[in-house]
C-alpha cells in the first residue's frame, strides 16, 4: 500500500513536470518542487522556475552565487549542490531562442530573453518601478497567480 | 526506552517554548556567547558589545560593498521595526527583537545573513565584535 502510495505521487510529480493546460486554459509553469531551492531561493525573490533559463545558465549562476546581481547570496556548500543540481536537472538542456537574449547569448537574467521581453513589450518601463512592484524581478506583484505557475496578461 | 526518549523530548520542547518568546531565549544568548568568545580571542582587552555601536553600524553608509546596498538601511529600512524590502521587491521581516522574537535565534542563519550582507554593504565580513554589537542594538529595538 505505502508502495502504491509512493509510486502515485512519483506519477504526479512526474506529471507535474510537465507544462500543461490547466487553470482555465492559462500555461502553468511547473513550480519549484525542490524544499531547499524554494526555500533558500524565495529568502530574498520569488523562487524562479527552472524553466526559465537554459540549464547552462543556472549552472553558471549557481557557481557565481558570492556575485549575484549585486549581492552575496553565499549557500552552505552542500545546500548549494543540492539546489545546482535541481535546476540543472530541470532546466531545458537546449536553450531555445526564447531562452536566449535576443543576440543570442546565455544570460543570468530572465529579464533579458527573448521570451520575457516579448511577453512585456507592452508594459511601460515605469511599471517596473512603481509602488509595490519594486523590480521587474518582482513577477508576482503584476502576475497574481504566479505562485501557481500562471503568468497571463495580467 | 523510547517513551523516555519522546518524554525528554517534549518537555523539552515545552520548555523552550516560553523562553524563545522572552528578550533572553536561550538560542540567542548562545550565538551572542560565541560572538564574545570569539571577540575575547581575536582581542583581549574586548569589554562587551555595545548597542550603539550596533546602531552605528547599522546606520552608517559604508564603503567597499555593493553599489546599491552601501548601508544596512537600504534594504531594512531606517526603522528596524518595520518591515524591509530586498531589491528584488520581495519583503523583509523587521530585524528588531521586540517586533520579531525569532530574530538570531537560529545560528546557521545568523552566520549566512551576516556573511551575506557584511559582504553586500561592506564588501568584508563583520568581525565578531560588530555581529555582537549589531545584535545587542537590536535587542533595544
Amino acid at each position: 500500500m505505502i508502495k502504491r502510495t509512493m509510486a502515485f505521487m512519483l506519477g504526479v510529480a512526474a506529471l507535474a513536470a510537465t507544462p500543461a493546460l490547466a487553470d482555465g486554459g492559462a500555461e502553468r509553469v511547473p513550480l519549484v518542487t525542490n524544499t531547499k531551492a524554494k526555500k533558500e531561493c524565495s529568502a530574498c525573490h520569488m523562487a524562479f522556475q527552472p524553466a526559465f533559463l537554459p540549464a547552462d545558465a543556472w549552472k553558471t549562476m549557481m557557481r557565481n552565487l558570492d556575485e549575484h546581481f549585486g549581492e552575496n547570496a553565499f549557500l552552505m556548500p552542500e545546500t548549494k549542490k543540492a539546489i545546482a543540481r535541481y535546476y540543472t536537472s530541470h532546466a531545458p538542456k537546449k536553450a531555445g531562442p526564447m531562452l536566449l537574449t535576443p543576440e543570442g547569448e546565455t544570460t543570468q537574467r530572465i529579464t533579458e530573453t527573448s521570451g520575457w521581453r516579448n511577453a512585456h513589450r507592452e508594459v511601460k518601463p515605469g511599471a517596473f518601478k512603481a509602488g509595490d512592484v519594486g523590480a521587474k524581478a518582482n513577477c508576482p506583484a503584476c502576475h497574481k497567480k504566479a505562485s501557481k505557475g500562471v503568468y497571463e496578461d495580467d | 526506552m523510547i517513551h523516555r526518549i519522546l518524554a525528554t523530548t517534549l518537555l523539552g520542547a515545552a520548555l523552550a517554548v516560553p523562553a524563545a518568546a522572552g528578550a533572553a531565549d536561550p538560542d540567542r544568548q548562545a550565538i551572542l556567547d560565541e560572538f564574545r568568545a570569539q571577540a575575547r580571542k581575536n582581542n583581549p582587552d574586548f569589554s562587551g558589545f555595545s548597542a550603539e555601536r550596533g546602531r552605528e553600524l547599522f546606520y552608517n553608509r559604508h564603503g567597499g560593498g555593493e553599489p546599491e546596498t552601501p548601508r544596512c538601511t537600504s534594504c531594512h529600512t531606517e526603522d528596524p521595526t518595520q518591515a524591509g524590502e530586498t531589491r528584488a521587491g520581495k519583503r523583509i521581516g523587521p530585524v528588531a527583537v521586540s517586533v520579531n522574537p525569532d530574530r538570531f535565534t537560529k545560528r546557521k542563519k545568523v552566520y549566512k545573513w551576516f556573511a551575506r550582507n557584511c559582504d553586500s554593504v561592506l564588501g568584508r565580513r563583520c568581525t565578531p565584535t560588530e555581529k555582537g554589537d549589531f545584535m545587542t542594538f537590536m535587542l533595544t529595538q
